[in-house]
């Protein structure tokens, strides 16, 4: 089973963690600081690190640039802050994803285990389909119209489905509700584009491990909706 | 980067010294090719120059020493004038006539030709005395080539007779009157009336024995020139107490002569036929100048030298007291010849002139051809020092020092002020008599002045034209500008204050009839003076205004001023100064504790997170853990929802006080309405429908732009709509709709509210304040109150309002007009 390295200085959050993840059936070792963190990444065998950001001794951001000199194992960061910088500081220097305290066990189990199939799935090297379309853990069949999200099924109704094939040919374009609803349902807008907005709004649900707080299928007020 | 030419100081150097030295040359040369084209290129003689110079020497000089005479003060003493005249006239008598002084020859003949005077040494006759030389006519006729010139005195008469005599009647007028140029020209053509009353001369008496003795007496000899009477001397009988007789005389004829002057006789009465008595008058002409010198000082006289021949002192020897008058004599008589020997024997102005004009006669051609290539050469080092101007090593652009920063006008006064110069020197060397050599050198060094003032003007209006400060380097531009700075650019103040100024300037000074000079300049001093402190008093009010101003709108820097404020604008600046200090402070202190708290908040809700942390994942261990009674879940229950909501609430706080701080990145972008509320509707149509509430959403018909940040403002719809659907009367509408107008989008959304709304609309957006205190758990009650700080964060407002249950929320937001047809992407 994967082994998961989880660090934080507060030992009660270690001990829930770990708690949370044997019964997930993952093996866990543990460390309190940042120096500790990178002793047990070097040992090997882990296979995903849960960090916290503010740690005695050595923080998570310094840790966590130590260990991509040597390795690219998926990162957690867990933070308080939930200054926007903070965030965007942690993804740049290497992490694969963030999740602010207080956090929910679910959301942590869910992204977890996103991240370590997406982990596995690209050591496996998948060879490129050309009627697969990928983004990040989203992966579309455009021949068999079906959708999985870590490899896990999703059902999509076809309109669904259909929206999100226009997003993920176009990743980081916005499209505004009218477009969406002229290429998807291939009819003028008359005002019924409004039903646009509730299905990525279940889109959104069926994707996302926190709907509040999307990471893939964004909207941008007043503009429209894309993917990243 | 390599020099170039132009850039070095000899680029600059020797193209000015070329320009002015050939700028001079030229100046010269033009002035020598000028003075031979009119005055001697077309005639084959330079004499012929010759003859029109005389016309400006001689006569004028003589007219000259006349006016200098005059203008001097007199002697007092009756000896001392006679001196000083009989002195100034012999030196005009040398200077203008001396043949060992001029060249100048003449000959004054009357009408019939025959000859009365002249200075030619060749021809004088020693017998031909100066006794009068009259007025000087310059109605000049040139008789022939001979280098000679008659002098014709034929409209003498009538034009002095008309203009002359009142002249005189009074020294200080005649001064005055003098010096208007009508009467210098006439009284340099036609001269003055002349009265001239003569005496008797000395008179002696000689007493022979007998008449035939008498007779044969050779008195020529014994006394000169003289005339003799041969007398008889009569007795008359004395009173008897006396005893004495007294004689008179009778002459020839028998009638009684008068007695000479202090000659009365006493005879013996006895001896009356002893001897003869003989009267002789001798007349002497020294004396006869002397009496004439005597009287021209007396009168202020200017008549000149008259000549009066040997003829005309035999009308004299007649024995009669006459009256000369001597216009009546000469004016119909006389004609002056004059000439210039071949050889110019005497080294004079005349000599110097004419060696000068002979050199430049001689070396004509070169004169012309060396003014055009000296023209060409001063165009070329023009053209030169032009290009050159400005540049300077190592510079790109234009540089100038502070030479070229002087007042513009100063180079146009700098002609002048040489000129004016020039004219002061010129005055005094007039007075001085200086030698030609000397006014030639001192025109050169004029002209030199003038050439290096031009070239010097040239080199500075090339530099102000290449770096464009030509108009702004005019002094009355930098005084006007300097105005405008002072009065804070306040444009019609500052030209009133000058038109005013002006207008005061003008009646004080001008206003005043007959005033004084010294009384005028004292006023336009006072003027200026109050002009100026009244300047200085609008520019501190200006100062002062400003400074308030800025104040006003939240500046609170002290600016020191271009001019230091003084008595009470200063005392009205320090109280200003301490007014912002202590505002200032007030202001610091108020940020550091808004951040203080800020920060402090931001501090305690990161601690609290973990611990909430701990408690929510615990709380989640415990519920998967079997319960023991039924309590146990239900108690649990309470403590999951509990620390949710303590979740919710440190997110909030943090998220409130950033916002009412602004402590929040704000990413301005244009956003649609339209789209926005589309957006919202399908967030929410779901939780709606959960409570049974409807939204009825009116979309704007056409998209409406503003600038917004998307994720804030999600927010304040998420509060907003959150907020209808939590406290919303089940089954009821909802309504949002959008609206432009005046440049303002407002966006209302309207719900009736559940439960009674007993608040103001103020305290509802105040932290911590709900609708309904008592019923909800849900929520941390910071909501309203973040929506209003992050509208006011991205320029717009929220409102709200309350009409009984129903509650209205209106946000509004500037329109934004995009640039590009197209804005949205």
């Amino acid at each position: 089973m994967e082994t998961i390295l989880v660090c934080d200085d507060e030992q009660d959050i270690v001990s829930a963690l770990r708690i949370y993840l044997s019964a997930e059936g993952y093996q866990v070792v543990t460390a309190n600081n940042g120096k500790e963190a990178i002793a047990r990444v070097q040992e090997g065998k882990v296979q995903l690190v849960l960090m916290d950001i503010m740690m005695p001794e050595m923080d998570g951001i310094a840790a966590m640039t130590e260990i991509r000199k040597f390795s690219n194992v998926p990162i957690i960061l867990l933070t308080a802050k939930s200054e926007d910088t903070d965030k965007i500081l942690g993804l740049n220097v290497g992490a694969d994803d963030y999740i602010t305290k207080p956090f929910l066990p679910i959301e942590v189990i869910a992204r977890v285990r996103s991240q370590l199939r997406r982990y596995l799935r690209l050591g496996a090297a998948v060879p490129p389909d050309p009627d697969v379309l990928t983004v990040q853990g989203i992966c579309l069949s455009t021949k068999s119209k079906s959708v999985t999200m870590d490899d896990q099924p999703v059902n999509l109704t076809p309109i669904e489905f259909e929206i999100l094939l226009l997003l993920m040919q176009n990743v980081g374009q916005v499209f505004s509700p009218r477009e969406i609803y002229q290429r998807v349902w291939k009819t003028a807008a008359d005002g019924s584009e409004n039903t646009v907005a509730v299905h990525i709004r279940h889109l959104r649900e069926k994707l996302e491990i926190n709907p509040a707080q999307p990471r893939y299928i964004k909207v941008v007020w007043g503009q429209g909706y894309k993917i990243e | 980067m390599k020099k170039q030419w132009r850039e070095t100081t000899a680029a600059k150097a020797i193209p000015a010294i070329f320009a002015i030295l050939f700028l001079w040359v030229t100046a010269c040369c033009g002035l020598c090719t000028l003075l031979c084209l009119d005055n001697g290129y077309y005639s084959d003689e330079v004499t012929d120059h010759l003859q029109l110079l005389l016309d400006h020497t001689d006569y004028s000089q003589i007219l000259q020493y006349y006016t200098a005479v005059r203008q001097r003060q007199l002697p007092q003493e009756e000896n001392d004038k006679n001196a000083f005249y009989e002195e100034q006239t012999i030196a005009l008598y040398q200077d203008a006539f001396d043949p060992e002084r001029t060249n100048l020859r003449f000959h004054v003949t009357d009408t019939a030709g025959n000859s009365l005077l002249t200075n030619d040494p060749e021809e004088l006759d020693s017998d031909r005395e100066v006794l009068v030389m009259y007025s000087v006519n310059r109605r000049v006729d040139i008789a022939s080539k001979d280098y000679t010139r008659s002098v014709h005195f034929t409209d003498y008469q009538n034009l002095v007779e008309t203009r002359i005599p009142d002249c005189l009647e009074d020294p200080d007028d005649y001064v005055n009157w003098f010096f208007t140029d009508d009467l210098v020209d006439h009284a340099y053509h036609y001269g003055f009336d002349v009265e001239i009353q003569r005496d008797e001369g000395v008179r002696e008496t000689r007493i022979f024995s007998s008449r035939a003795e008498a007779e044969a007496y050779d008195y020529t000899s014994e006394y000169g020139n003289c005339r003799w009477e041969i007398l008889t001397p009569t007795t008359t009988t004395a009173p008897a107490e006396d005893s004495v007789a007294h004689t008179s005389l009778t002459d020839a004829a028998g009638s009684v002569v008068p007695m000479p002057i202090g000659t009365t006789q006493q005879v013996d009465a006895d001896t009356p036929d002893d001897y003869i008595v003989v009267l002789i008058t001798i007349y002497n002409t020294q004396h006869t100048e002397m009496l004439l010198a005597e009287y021209f000082a007396m009168k202020e006289e200017n008549a000149q030298v008259i000549i009066v021949d040997s003829e005309l002192e035999k009308r004299l020897s007649n024995g009669l007291d006459i009256t000369i008058n001597a216009r009546e004599n000469i004016a119909e008589e006389i004609a002056v010849r004059t000439y210039l020997p071949a050889d110019l024997p005497v080294q004079d102005i005349i000599r110097e002139d004419y060696e000068m004009l002979q050199v430049l006669w001689q070396y004509r051609e070169w004169f012309v051809v060396g003014m055009f290539g000296f023209a060409v050469l001063t165009v070329i080092a023009c053209i030169v020092l032009c290009t050159a101007s400005g540049h300077t090593e190592g510079r790109e652009r234009i540089t100038a020092s502070s030479f070229h920063r002087i007042a513009y006008e100063f180079f146009y006064l700098l002609p002048v002020l040489i000129l004016l110069g020039a004219a002061v020197i010129i005055s005094i060397m007039r007075k001085a008599a200086i030698a030609w050599r000397i006014t030639c050198l001192f025109g050169a060094g004029l002209t030199l002045c003038m050439a290096g003032a031009c070239i010097l003007w040239l080199y500075t209006t090339a530099i102000r034209a290449k770096n464009g400060t030509f108009w702004s380097s005019f002094g009355i531009v930098r005084l006007l500008s300097l105005l405008l700075t002072l009065l804070q650019g306040r444009i019609i103040i500052s030209m009133s204050v000058v038109i005013g100024a002006v207008a005061l300037l003008c009646l004080n000074v001008g206003g005043l009839p007959n005033a004084d000079p010294e009384l005028d300049l004292l006023i336009a001093g006072v003027d200026i003076a109050v002009l100026v402190v009244l300047l200085y008093a609008i520019h501190s009010f200006f100062v002062l205004k400003d400074r308030v101003k800025r104040i006003e709108g939240g500046d609170y820097t002290t600016v020191p001023p271009k001019l230091p404020l003084v008595s009470d604008f200063g005392e009205f600046s320090r109280s200003l100064d301490h007014m912002t200090d202590s505002i200032a402070e007030t202001v610091a202190q108020q940020t550091k504790a808004e951040r203080m708290r800020t920060e402090l908040i931001t501090n305690v809700s990161h601690d609290l997170k973990t611990p909430l942390t701990s408690i929510v994942n615990y709380i989640d261990l415990l519920a998967r853990e079997p319960m023991q009674t039924e309590h146990a879940a239900e108690y649990l229950e309470v403590l999951q929802r509990q620390s949710a909501r303590l979740k919710k609430l440190t997110e909030d706080l943090v998220e409130a006080s950033k916002a009412s701080t602004g402590n929040l990145t704000v990413d301005l972008q244009p956003t649609d309405i339209q789209v926005l509320l589309l957006q919202l509707a399908g967030e929410y149509e779901d939780r709606f429908a959960q409570r049974g509430l409807t939204l009825v959403t009116e979309l704007p018909e056409r998209p409406l732009p503003i600038l917004a940040d998307g994720r804030h403002i999600w927010r304040v719809f998420d509060n907003l709509l959150g907020n209808a659907c939590k406290y919303s009367m089940p089954s009821t509408r909802i309504y949002l709709d959008a609206t432009a107008e005046n440049g303002i989008v407002r966006i209302l959304l309207k719900n009736v509210s559940e439960h009674p709304l007993n608040l103001s609309p103020d305290e509802l957006t105040e932290r911590f304040v709900r609708g309904d205190v008592s019923r909800h758990t849900e929520g941390s009650g910071l909501g309203l109150s973040i929506a209003k700080d992050l509208m006011r964060l991205q320029g717009g407002t929220l409102t709200l309002q309350i009409d009984g249950d129903l509650f209205k929320a209106i946000v509004t937001f500037p329109a934004y007009y995009p640039p590009a047809p197209d804005p949205l992407p």
